[in-house]
C-alpha cells in the first residue's frame, strides 16, 4: 500500500509528498533550496544547527530537516523573519570560527564561510571566544581543529550511521563542549581506523585531510582507489581517503634480483608484496672466529691460544635462534635468510616509527608490490581484514619461534604450542600507552611482535629501566599463573603490537600440559626474587649522589688512575688488538676525583642504547654488560642514543653475495656499532690486563666510591 | 656559567678513533733509533772484523811479552778442530815456554792459565793470586800419602815459621865459629891491629865489588855464582820490578857467597906452622898440607943441612945442662920429624880451631869435615840479600849478636819478614809468588823457537804457514 | 707507576737474589785462583743469570706489542722489568769482577750503566710526572690527538667570533654564524651592539688570539701566558658591552685550554723522551751482548 500523500505549500508553490518526508526533503522535491549545515542526506537529520530554519506558522521557527510535513502547512523559507534569523545564526557561528579556516584554506569550500559569504556576514559583530578549544593532531591522516567545529554532529553521524566505527560522540557541556573520540582520546590514540568519513561528512576545516611531507612517492606509479579495491585486504578502506592520499600508495614493480630495500637505511615505508618472491637477509654477518689458512692462520691459532679465553657462551645462554627483524619472519641465526610472498608486509616499524631497515631484501622472481607511507599504513592497520591477514602471518610464521624463545615455553610440545598460537590476541598500542600497571593484578602474558616497550619499576628515587624489549621479546609470564601481581610497568614507546595470552586460556593449557606448571611456577620465584633483591640495592644507594655524570646509572666503570697512568696508551692498544683493531675505549672523558671515567661502555642500568635496535643485536647478557651481535647492521641508533658516547660505528669489511657474478663474495666496508664488552671471554678485560702501571680498573661505581661519597658527605 | 659544556660524548667525540695507528713521532723516533743504535753497535764490530782488528774481542790488554801477538787470538786460543770453543789449552802455552810441574805427587796439576791470567793489562804474567796456591796448599795431600810439608798455609800472614827455625834443627856447619866473638868490639887483628869486624866483611852477595878486607892478598873474587842457579829466571825479582838484564846480574846477588877461608880468615887466622918459616901452610886437604910440609923441610934442610943437627933443647931446669947429643938423622928422617911436629901443631891445634878432624881409621892423616856451609837455607824459596841491601844485617839476623855456636840457626824468624811484607797496601808485597815458585825450573825443557815472524805478527785465523801446535810439541 | 705495598714482593725478591748473589760472590772473589773472572764457572753462572735478566728486561717490549695474549699480566712483566732489572746490575758486575777490561766489554757496561741509569730516571719520571699532569692539566686530553683538537678549537674559537662580531673579513650579516651549527654553541648578539664594538672584538680576536690559536705551541703572544691572558681578557670585559660577556667567557676558556695542552705536551715530552734513550740502548746492548756471549764462550 504506498504511502499516504501530503499536501502541503512552501513558498506559495503546492507540493504533494509522501508521509513522513521532512519539510526540507519536501523542499528539496520540489527544488527549493533550503541552506543547512548540520544536515546531510545520508545521514539521520538531527536539527543542531538550525540554519535550516522555516517559518510554519507556528510560535517558533522551525527546522526543516526534523520537521515532517503535515497537511495544509504553509512554509516560509525566505521570509524576512527566517532570512534574518538565519543570518544572525551564521554571523553567530562565524564569531568563533577561526576564518580562514583549514578547510577554507585548502579548497576553499569551507560550508560555513561560504555561506557566511553568501549571507554578507564576513566581519561578524561578536566577540570571539576567549578560550581555545584545542588542535588535535594526534591523528596520522585527520587534523581535528576543534576551534572550527560548528557542533553539527555530522561526523559522529557519519562514524556511527554510515561506518559503524562508533568512535566519535558528544562531550563535555556549555563553552565546553566538543566533540570527542571513544572517552576524549586524543584522536590518533583512539579506536578511529582512519576511514575518513567524518572527516569528508565535516563542513568547516574542524576535521580535515593531513598532507605529509614527501606524500606522494615519487617512485611507481600511484595506485588508484579503484585497483586497490580489487584487493581483498582493502576492503572497507575508505575509497575517500584512498582518493585523498592519491600518491602515498604506490606499485612498484621490481626484477629478478634487485634490491627492494638495503639493511641499515633509513626509510618511511613500507612494503606489501602482491606478486612474486622475495629474498630477506642479513648480510652484515660477522663471524665469531676468524680462521685463515697457511702461516697467517697458523700464527693467528697461535695468537688464539695465547690469548686463550674462555669458550664464548654467548650461544647457549639465549635460547632464541633467531634474528628479529620489522617483516613478517625471522630469520634463523646460522643462516640469516627468509622467504616473502604475496600478502606478506615488510618495513612496518621502519614506515611507522622512522626506525632504520633492518635487513635487505631483494627480488628473486618478478615482483610486484605496493609501497605506502605512514598514513595509509596506519589505515590499513585498523582495516580489519587487513590485520587479520598480518595476524595470520605473524600466527603462521614468527609466532612458534617467538614462544619458544620463551625459556618457559622452550621445552613446550608442538601440540601445546599449537593450542596456544591459536589462543593469542593481538594487541596494538600507541606511544607512551602503558600497558600494564605495577601492583595490578597479573592477568595475561605478552610478547612483542613489533615496536619497543620499556620495562620499569618505580622506586623513590625515580625510575628503574629494568629492559626495552623489542620484537620477541616477552614480559609478564608471572600473569600466566595467575594471582599474582606486576613486578614490573611496562609501557609502549612507539607503535607497539603486542600478542597477548590470557591467563584464563593458559590455565586450560596448564589443565592439558600439567608439567609446565612446575618451571612456570620456578620462574615466577625467581623474578620474585630478583625484584626484592633489585629493591634492597636501589633503596640502600644514595642514587641522586652521582646523578651529575650520570656515574650511579653505571653498573660498572672503566676508570684510569691518573697518579698511576703515564699515557702510554697500552689499554688502547690491547682492546684494539682483542676487539678486531677497534678499540671499545677512549681515553678521554671527565674526571672523577684522580680518575678519569673512560669512555666505554657503564653497562648502564637504564641502557638507552638498547631502545630502536631494528634486529635487535644490542641486548643484555647476565644483567650486566651490553654486548652488540654480529647481525648489527650498522645504522647508528644506538650509537646517537648513547648519552656518553660510549658506542662508536666503524667500517669493517664484510664478504657479501656480489651482485656482478653471481657465487662470488666480495669484500665491502660496513659500518658496525662497536662496544665494551668486558672482555668476558677472558678472566679479566684486556685494558686492565695490559695496564703496566696498575692504573685501569673496571669497578662497580658504588661500592668503589661509595666510601668516598659517604666520606665527603660526612665532611 | 660556563657555555662550553664539557660532557662524556662530547669529549669523546673529537677523539679519531683509530689514532694510536697513526704514526706518532715519539713512538716513530725510538722505532728508528731501535734499528739504528743496534745497527751501529753491530757494524762497529763488523768494521772491525773486515779490518781483521780483534781488538773489540779482546778481553783486556795483554801482558808485555805476549802483547806483541796481540792480534794473534788462535796463539794461544787454540782452534780446536770439531768443538765450538777455542779454549786457552796448555799446549798453546808449552808451545813457547814450558812450565815443568811442581811435583810428582801433586793431587793435580792446574792449567797454565788457571794461575797465570793474561788480558788483565801491562802486568807481570807470574804474580799469582795466593789463591792458586792455596787451592792445594790450604789443604795439603798427594797422591803419595801425607805431604812433608806443612798442611795449610793461607796466606804470608799466617805463614808458618821457615823449617831450619823449627823443629830444633841445627846448623849443620862443621866449621866452628863463634859470631858473638868475632862481632866484640876491638877484636885482635892482623898484624897487630884492633878491629871491628862488621857483617860485610866476611859475607857477601855473589860477585863482591872490591877485594874482601880480610882475605888473602890476590884474592878477588870467588866465582860465586851466588844464588843465580837457585833462583828462578828473573822472576825471582818482586812483582814491581820488570827484569831486566841488568837485573839479572843482580839474581847473583841474591844469596851471600859461603865465607871461605882464603876470602876472610886469612888475614887474622894465619896457618903458621912453624917459627922458622913466615908462610903458612896451604888452607887446603890435609894431604896437600902434608905434601907442602914435607916439602917445606925438605927444601929447608936441603938449604940447610946443618939443621939435621939441631936439637930442640925442651926447656930445662936452670942450673943442669942437659946433655945434648948430636942426633944422627937423615934429612929424610929430619922431614919426617919436621913435619909430624908441625902436623901435631896443626892438627891438634891451629886446624882444630875452627875444624873437625877425625883420625879414625888409621891413616895418619886426619879427615876433615866438608865445611857443609848453607848458603840457602830456604831451599824451596827465592831470597834475594840483594833485594833488601837497604836493611841493616843486623835488623834480620838480630840474632847473630849473641850466637855462640855453629849450630845456632841465625836465619830471621818469619815475623822479621812479615814486618815489612803484608797484605796492606802500604807494606811490601806478600804474594805466595814473591818468594815461592811452582814450577820445578831444575826439569825444565827448553824450546828451540819455531815460530816465524810473520807468523806470529799475523792477525789472521788460520794461517797456513803457521805449524799445528801439536807439531810443535813433538821433540 | 707509583712505589707503594704492591711493589714489595718484586722487590723483596729482588734483595733476595741479590743477597744469595753476594754470598756466593764473596768467597768466590777471594778464594778463586784466578780472582773474579766472567769465564770462571762461578762467573760464567753469573754471566748467563744477568744475561738471562737482561733478556727478560728486553722482551718486556714485546710483551707489549702483544698485549692481549695472556701470558701474564702487563703488571707482572713490569714489575719483574723494574726489579729484576735492577737486580741485574749487581750479578753483572758480579760476572764481570768488578773489572771493566777489554774494548768490547768496556763498551757493554757502559751502555749497562746507561740503559740502567737511564730506566731508574724513567721510573723516577714515571712517579712524579703523571701526578703533576693531573693536577697541572684539568683539560687534558689525548697528546697524539693534541692537534686534531686544536684544529676544532681553531674552529670553535672563528665560529664563536663570527657570531659575536659577524663575518671576520666584515661581509656576512650581523648574527648569523656562516655555515655554524648548533654543536659551536655560538652566541647570537642581537642587533643592539655597537658597530663599533664588534669591530673592537673582531679586531682582538684577529691579532691577537687568532695568530695564538693557530700557533699555540710556539706563541710569543701574551695570551700564552696565563695572568697576561686573564688581564687582557679583564680588560676586554671592561672596554666591550656586557652581550659579549659570555664570548668573551668562552674564548677565554679556548685560551686556557690552549694554554693546558702546550702544558700537557711539554710533560708528556718528558715523560716519554727518556725511552729514546732506553730503548734502542738496549737493543745495541743485548746485541752486543749476544756477540760477547759468542765471543766470550768461543774463547
Amino acid at each position: 500500500m504506498s504511502p499516504a500523500l501530503v499536501e502541503l505549500t512552501i513558498d506559495g508553490d503546492k507540493v504533494s509528498v509522501p508521509e513522513g518526508t521532512t519539510v526540507f526533503d519536501a523542499a528539496r522535491l520540489n527544488n527549493i533550496r533550503i541552506p543547512t549545515l548540520c544536515h546531510q542526506q545520508n545521514e539521520v537529520p538531527v536539527g543542531v544547527c538550525r540554519v535550516c530554519v522555516v517559518d510554519v506558522g507556528g510560535r517558533v521557527l522551525t527546522a526543516s530537516c526534523v520537521r515532517p510535513v503535515e497537511n495544509g502547512m504553509v512554509v516560509s523559507t525566505t521570509s524576512e523573519k527566517v532570512r534574518s534569523a538565519r543570518r544572525t545564526l551564521v554571523e553567530l557561528l562565524m564569531s568563533d570560527h577561526p576564518s580562514p579556516c583549514a578547510r577554507q584554506q585548502q579548497s576553499g569550500d569551507c560550508e560555513l564561510e561560504v555561506m557566511a559569504r553568501a549571507e554578507g556576514v564576513e566581519n561578524p559583530r561578536f566577540a570571539r571566544r576567549a578560550t581555545s578549544r584545542g588542535r588535535d593532531d594526534s591523528s596520522v591522516a585527520i587534523a581535528v581543529d576543534h576551534d572550527a567545529c560548528i557542533l553539527c554532529d555530522r561526523c559522529i553521524r557519519g562514524c556511527d550511521e554510515i561506518r559503524h566505527n562508533d568512535v566519535l560522540g558528544r562531550m563535555g557541556k556549555g563553552y565546553r563542549t566538543g566533540i570527542a573520540f571513544d572517552q576524549n582520546l586524543p584522536m590518533g590514540n583512539s579506536s578511529c581506523v582512519s576511514c575518513g568519513e567524518c572527516m569528508i561528512s565535516c563542513p568547516t576545516g574542524a576535521l580535515t585531510n593531513k598532507f605529509h611531507v614527501g606524500t606522494s612517492l615519487r617512485t611507481g606509479e600511484p595506485a588508484s582507489p579503484e585497483v586497490l579495491h580489487e584487493l581483498p585486504v582493502f576492503a572497507g578502506v575508505s575509497g575517500t581517503f584512498l582518493e585523498l592520499n592519491r600518491g602515498a600508495i604506490v606499485v612498484r614493480h621490481f626484477r629478478p634480483g634487485e634490491i627492494i630495500c638495503r639493511e641499515g637505511e633509513y626509510g618511511s615505508t613500507a612494503f606489501y608484496m602482491l606478486e612474486g618472491r622475495a629474498q630477506v637477509s642479513i648480510n652484515a654477518q660477522m663471524g665469531h672466529v676468524k680462521t685463515e689458512g697457511g702461516a697467517r692462520g697458523f700464527f693467528s691459532k697461535l695468537s688464539s691460544r695465547l690469548a686463550r679465553g674462555t669458550e664464548d657462551h654467548r650461544d647457549e645462554e639465549s635460547v632464541r635462534r633467531t634474528i628479529p627483524i620489522d617483516g613478517p619472519a625471522d630469520l634463523p641465526l646460522e643462516k640469516p635468510v627468509a622467504e616473502l610472498g604475496p600478502g606478506d608486509l615488510f618495513g612496518e616499524m621502519t614506515c611507522m616509527s622512522f626506525y632504520p631497515r633492518s635487513a635487505t631484501v631483494r627480488a628473486t622472481t618478478d615482483v610486484t608490490s605496493l609501497e605506502m607511507l605512514r598514513n595509509v599504513l596506519d589505515i590499513l592497520q585498523r582495516n580489519k581484514n587487513f590485520r587479520g591477514q598480518i595476524e595470520e602471518n605473524y600466527r603462521r610464521r614468527a609466532l612458534d619461534s617467538h614462544l619458544r624463545s620463551v625459556p618457559v615455553f622452550s621445552g613446550l610440545t608442538t601440540s601445546f604450542i599449537n593450542h596456544l598460537r591459536d589462543k593469542v590476541e593481538l594487541v596494538r598500542y600507541s606511544p607512551g600507552q602503558v600497558i600494564c600497571r605495577q601492583g595490578e593484578p597479573a592477568d595475561s602474558f605478552y610478547l612483542v611482535r613489533i615496536g619497543f616497550v620499556k620495562v620499569w619499576q618505580a622506586h623513590p628515587g625515580g625510575e628503574m629501566i629494568l629492559a626495552y624489549l623489542g620484537r620477541g621479546g616477552y614480559f609478564g609470564e608471572i600473569g600466566l599463573l595467575g594471582g599474582g601481581v606486576r613486578t614490573a610497568s611496562c609501557t609502549a614507546l612507539d607503535h607497539v603490537e603486542v600478542v597477548r595470552i590470557a591467563a584464563e586460556d593458559f590455565h586450560f593449557m596448564l589443565d592439558k600440559f600439567p608439567e609446565i606448571r612446575h618451571s612456570l611456577e620456578s620462574v615466577a620465584l625467581e623474578r620474585q626474587r630478583e625484584n626484592r633483591e633489585r629493591l634492597a640495592l636501589v633503596e640502600s644507594t644514595p642514587l641522586q649522589d652521582f646523578l651529575a655524570q650520570g656515574l650511579m646509572e653505571a653498573q660498572s666503570l672503566l676508570i684510569l688512575d691518573l697518579e698511576r697512568c703515564t699515557r702510554c696508551d697500552a689499554c688502547v692498544r690491547a682492546c684494539a688488538d682483542a676487539h678486531d683493531g677497534v678499540t671499545r675505549l677512549i681515553r678521554e672523558g671527565l674526571r672523577f676525583d684522580k680518575y678519569l671515567v673512560a669512555t666505554s661502555c657503564r653497562q648502564c642500568r637504564d641502557p638507552l642504547c638498547m631502545v630502536g635496535c631494528p634486529v635487535g643485536s644490542i641486548r643484555r647478557r647476565n644483567s650486566l654488560e651490553v654486548i652488540i651481535e654480529d647481525w648489527c647492521i650498522g645504522c647508528g641508533l644506538c650509537a646517537k642514543n648513547c648519552p656518553y658516547g660510549n658506542i662508536n660505528m666503524h667500517p669493517f669489511p664484510v664478504q657479501i653475495a656480489d651482485a656482478d657474478s653471481l657465487g662470488r663474495t666480495r669484500a665491502v666496508m660496513k659500518q658496525k656499532a662497536t662496544s665494551c664488552d668486558l672482555c668476558t671471554e677472558h678472566a679479566e678485560p684486556s685494558c686492565v690486563y695490559a695496564c703496566p702501571h696498575d692504573a685501569a680498573h673496571r669497578v662497580d661505581p658504588r661500592k668503589c666510591f661509595g666510601a668516598l661519597l659517604a666520606q665527603s658527605k660526612r665532611d | 656559567m660556563p657555555r662550553r659544556p664539557r660532557t662524556a660524548k662530547k669529549l669523546a667525540q673529537r677523539i679519531e678513533l683509530s689514532y694510536f695507528k697513526q704514526p706518532q713521532p715519539l713512538r716513530r723516533w725510538r722505532f728508528i733509533l731501535s734499528i739504528a743504535f743496534p745497527a751501529v753497535a753491530v757494524l762497529w764490530l763488523v768494521v772491525a772484523g773486515f779490518a781483521k782488528n780483534r781488538a773489540p774481542y779482546s778481553m783486556g790488554p795483554l801482558s808485555a811479552p805476549h802483547a806483541f801477538f796481540a792480534q794473534k787470538c788462535s796463539a794461544c786460543h787454540v782452534a780446536d778442530t770439531v768443538s765450538f770453543r777455542h779454549p786457552v789449552t796448555d799446549q798453546a802455552c808449552v808451545a813457547c815456554h814450558d812450565g815443568p810441574i811442581h811435583h810428582a805427587d801433586q793431587k793435580f796439576t792446574p792449567s797454565c792459565s788457571s794461575c797465570h791470567v793474561e788480558h788483565q793489562g801491562r802486568i807481570s804474567l807470574i804474580a799469582v793470586r795466593n789463591a792458586s796456591c792455596t787451592q792445594c796448599h790450604s789443604d795439603l795431600s798427594t797422591r803419595a800419602g801425607a805431604p812433608h810439608f806443612v798442611r795449610t798455609v793461607l796466606s804470608f800472614a799466617r805463614h808458618p815459621e821457615f823449617a831450619p827455625l823449627r823443629d830444633n834443627s841445627s846448623d849443620p856447619d862443621s866449621i866452628k865459629f863463634n859470631h858473638q866473638v868475632h862481632l866484640a868490639a876491638n877484636l885482635l887483628g892482623p898484624d897487630g891491629r884492633r878491629v871491628n869486624l862488621a857483617c860485610d866483611d866476611c859475607h857477601r852477595p855473589g860477585t863482591p865489588r872490591g877485594s874482601w878486607p880480610y882475605g888473602a892478598p890476590g884474592v878477588e873474587a870467588v866465582t860465586f855464582s851466588g844464588g843465580a842457579q837457585y833462583a828462578s829466571p828473573p822472576t825471582a825479582m818482586p812483582s814491581s820490578f820488570h827484569p831486566t838484564t841488568a837485573m839479572q846480574k843482580r839474581a847473583e846477588l841474591a844469596y851471600m857467597a859461603p865465607p871461605t877461608y882464603a876470602n876472610t880468615c886469612f888475614s887474622c887466622h894465619a896457618l903458621q906452622f912453624d917459627a922458622r918459616f913466615a908462610d903458612a901452610v896451604p888452607h887446603d886437604k890435609p894431604e896437600i898440607v902434608h905434601a907442602f910440609l914435607a916439602q917445606k923441610y925438605q927444601d929447608y934442610i936441603a938449604a940447610h943441612p946443618s939443621a939435621l943437627h939441631e936439637v930442640f933443647a925442651p926447656p930445662r931446669l936452670p942450673g943442669k945442662p942437659i946433655p945434648v947429643s948430636p942426633r944422627a938423622v937423615t934429612s929424610g928422617q929430619w922431614v919426617a920429624e919436621q913435619v909430624t911436629a908441625a902436623e901435631d901443631l896443626l892438627w891438634r891445634k891451629t886446624c882444630a880451631e875452627c875444624h873437625t878432624l877425625n883420625f879414625s881409621g888409621g891413616n895418619s892423616l886426619p879427615t876433615i869435615a866438608p865445611s857443609r856451609i848453607t848458603t840457602r837455607w830456604l831451599p824451596h824459596a827465592v831470597f834475594s840479600h840483594d833485594a833488601h841491601r837497604m836493611v841493616s844485617c843486623v835488623s834480620c839476623h838480630a840474632s847473630v849478636a849473641s850466637s855462640q855456636l855453629t849450630s845456632d840457626v841465625n836465619l830471621p824468624s818469619v815475623r822479621v819478614c812479615q814486618e815489612c811484607h803484608a797484605t796492606r797496601a802500604s807494606a811490601a808485597p806478600a804474594g805466595c809468588f814473591e818468594c815461592h815458585t811452582y814450577h820445578d825450573w831444575s826439569q825444565e825443557k827448553v824450546y828451540p823457537g819455531k815460530f816465524s815472524l810473520p807468523d806470529l805478527l799475523k792477525s789472521s785465523r788460520n794461517s797456513v804457514a803457521h805449524p799445528p801446535v801439536a807439531a810443535i810439541i813433538q821433540r | 707507576m707509583l712505589l707503594d705495598r704492591t711493589q714489595r714482593n718484586w722487590m723483596i725478591a729482588a734483595a733476595v737474589l741479590v743477597a744469595i748473589a753476594a754470598a756466593i760472590y764473596i768467597p768466590y772473589a777471594l778464594n778463586s785462583p784466578q780472582g773474579p773472572r766472567g769465564g770462571s764457572a762461578i762467573g760464567l753462572s753469573f754471566g748467563i743469570v744477568g744475561f738471562a735478566l737482561m733478556i727478560f728486561a728486553g722482551f718486556l717490549g714485546a710483551r707489549k706489542k702483544f698485549p692481549v695474549w695472556r701470558v701474564g699480566r702487563a703488571q707482572t712483566w713490569m714489575r719483574g722489568h723494574l726489579w729484576l732489572g735492577l737486580a741485574s746490575l749487581p750479578i753483572i758486575l758480579f760476572h764481570a769482577g768488578f773489572h771493566m777490561r777489554g774494548t768490547l766489554t768496556l763498551v757493554l757496561m757502559i751502555l749497562f750503566f746507561i740503559v740502567i741509569a737511564s730506566g731508574i730516571f724513567g721510573a723516577a719520571l714515571q712517579i712524579y710526572i703523571p701526578r703533576k699532569m693531573t693536577t697541572e692539566v684539568p683539560m687534558e686530553t689525548i697528546y697524539e690527538q693534541i692537534d686534531h683538537i686544536r684544529s676544532q678549537l681553531r674552529e670553535e674559537a672563528d665560529q664563536l667570533a663570527t657570531a659575536a662580531c659577524g663575518s671576520l673579513d666584515g661581509t656576512a650579516a650581523i648574527g648569523t654564524a656562516p655555515g655554524g651549527d648548533s654543536s659551536a654553541s655560538a652566541v647570537e648578539v642581537g642587533v643592539e651592539v655597537s658597530e663599533e664594538a664588534r669591530g673592537q672584538l673582531r679586531e682582538f680576536y684577529l691579532r691577537r688570539m687568532r695568530p695564538f690559536v693557530e700557533n699555540p705551541a710556539h706563541s710569543r703572544s701574551p695570551l700564552a701566558d696565563s695572568p697576561q691572558a686573564s688581564g687582557i681578557f679583564e680588560e676586554l670585559r671592561l672596554r666591550l658591552p656586557p652581550e659579549f660577556r659570555d664570548t668573551l667567557k668562552d674564548l677565554e676558556s679556548i685560551c686556557e685550554e690552549e694554554r693546558q695542552l702546550t702544558h700537557q705536551a711539554r710533560l708528556h715530552r718528558i715523560l716519554h723522551a727518556w725511552l729514546l734513550v732506553h730503548v734502542p740502548l738496549s737493543y745495541a746492548l743485548l746485541a752486543l751482548a749476544a756477540v760477547h756471549v759468542v765471543m766470550a764462550l768461543r774463547f
